[in-house]
């Protein structure tokens, strides 16, 4: 039975992460940017861009990512 | 658009229009905004530097000397080679900006290889080593862990846009130097090694201003100013765990484990 890909994206957990910026370097879809906010400096993961790259075993941001999680894993939820 | 144009003047803002979010600030509202967050902290932590200190106390030894000289010697040099780097893949922006910038590069990498220049004449003239030659390969002169992650992060800043880079390597490494080398040349026992930090000030405080004017007119939109605050917190960090790193390595004393190699004849005994 051929197993069925995950559909989720990633979200940076404003506390764990140390913006050391690994994930915009790695990310293969240029899904995560640094948030233009003059206030605070904070990575954000660009939802509709990440396409999960298959779940956290295969996302290069998590795998790269030194902080422990910093990045979880959201399913996707679709209408249909 | 001018009266007889005959294209369209595109601005730097044009290609990142759809992230602005109309929180850009000022440019020079801008620059005092990172020097102030991460400049001037950078500044007082260099200004109370350990190694500063030991410099300048009379217990100070050779060692220690030569291997605060090596490691400068190192990151001058690395660094112009960064610089360098940089202008083999250098763009100008769509109406020809930038190109000041990489006419300060030029000098900018002139003047990194003559500061490294300066480490070397203190370490012949200490009589630390024979030749020039020598200080590609000795064990000293090589960059530590923490010195190489802070060249690392300063490299990798090349596929950023140039206010960015400009930002880590100009503004946020250099102008917290300018204060560190000022007080060295001054407070520094051993003159010949005082001579080589104190003769740097002016030329750093020329690449700090670089930085400074790159920042203020072509950070321009919000999002180029974030990666530029984030960029500037990063070299902040590197470089604090650079100086912690370079004492603690200064504590130990390591010469009796070095060891004379006579390179040459041995591979003259291979051939034969």
């Amino acid at each position: 039975m051929e197993k069925k890909k995950k559909n989720v994206f990633f979200r940076i957990v404003e506390e764990k992460c140390i913006d050391c910026g690994i994930c915009r370097e790695v990310c293969p879809y240029t899904a995560v940017y640094i948030e233009p906010n003059p206030l605070k400096i904070s990575f954000v993961v660009d939802e509709v861009r990440c396409t999960g790259c298959g779940g956290e075993a295969h996302a290069l941001c998590v795998r790269f990512c030194p902080a422990p999680g910093a990045l979880i894993e959201i399913e996707r939820v679709t209408s249909c | 658009m001018g009266k007889f144009s005959t294209y369209k003047r595109f601005l730097l803002d044009d290609d990142t229009a759809k992230y602005e979010t109309g929180k850009t600030m000022p440019g020079f509202k801008f620059l005092e905004e990172i020097e102030r967050g991460y400049v001037e902290p950078l500044t007082h932590v260099l200004l109370e530097d350990p190694v500063l200190y030991l410099m300048a106390s009379q217990d100070c030894t050779d060692e220690q000397y030569f291997k605060v000289l090596g490691q400068f010697w190192a990151f001058e040099r690395a660094v112009g080679a960064l610089h360098a780097n940089w202008l083999l893949g250098y763009k100008l922006g769509p109406n020809g900006e930038y190109q000041e910038v990489e006419y300060m590069e030029v000098r900018q990498i002139w003047e990194e290889f003559k500061h490294a220049r300066l480490y070397e004449d203190a370490i012949l003239r200490l009589g630390y080593l024979d030749s020039r030659w020598e200080l590609h390969s000795h064990p000293w002169c090589q960059l530590i862990p923490e010195g190489m992650a802070l060249l690392n992060f300063l490299q990798g800043m090349s596929r950023y846009p140039i206010p960015v880079r400009a930002a880590a390597n100009h503004l946020a490494s250099e102008a917290p130097f300018v204060a560190w080398f000022e007080k060295a040349g001054r407070v520094t026992r051993n003159p010949i090694v005082a001579a080589a930090f104190g003769a740097q000030v002016l030329e750093e405080t020329c690449h700090a201003n670089i930085g400074r004017y790159v920042v203020m007119k072509y950070a321009d939109t919000s999002e180029i100013q974030a990666m530029t605050r984030w960029a500037c917190k990063m070299v902040l960090e590197y470089t604090r765990r650079f100086g912690t790193a370079l004492y603690e390595w200064l504590q130990k004393q390591e010469a009796d484990q070095l060891e004379v190699v006579d390179r040459w004849q041995k591979r003259r005994g291979k051939r034969r």
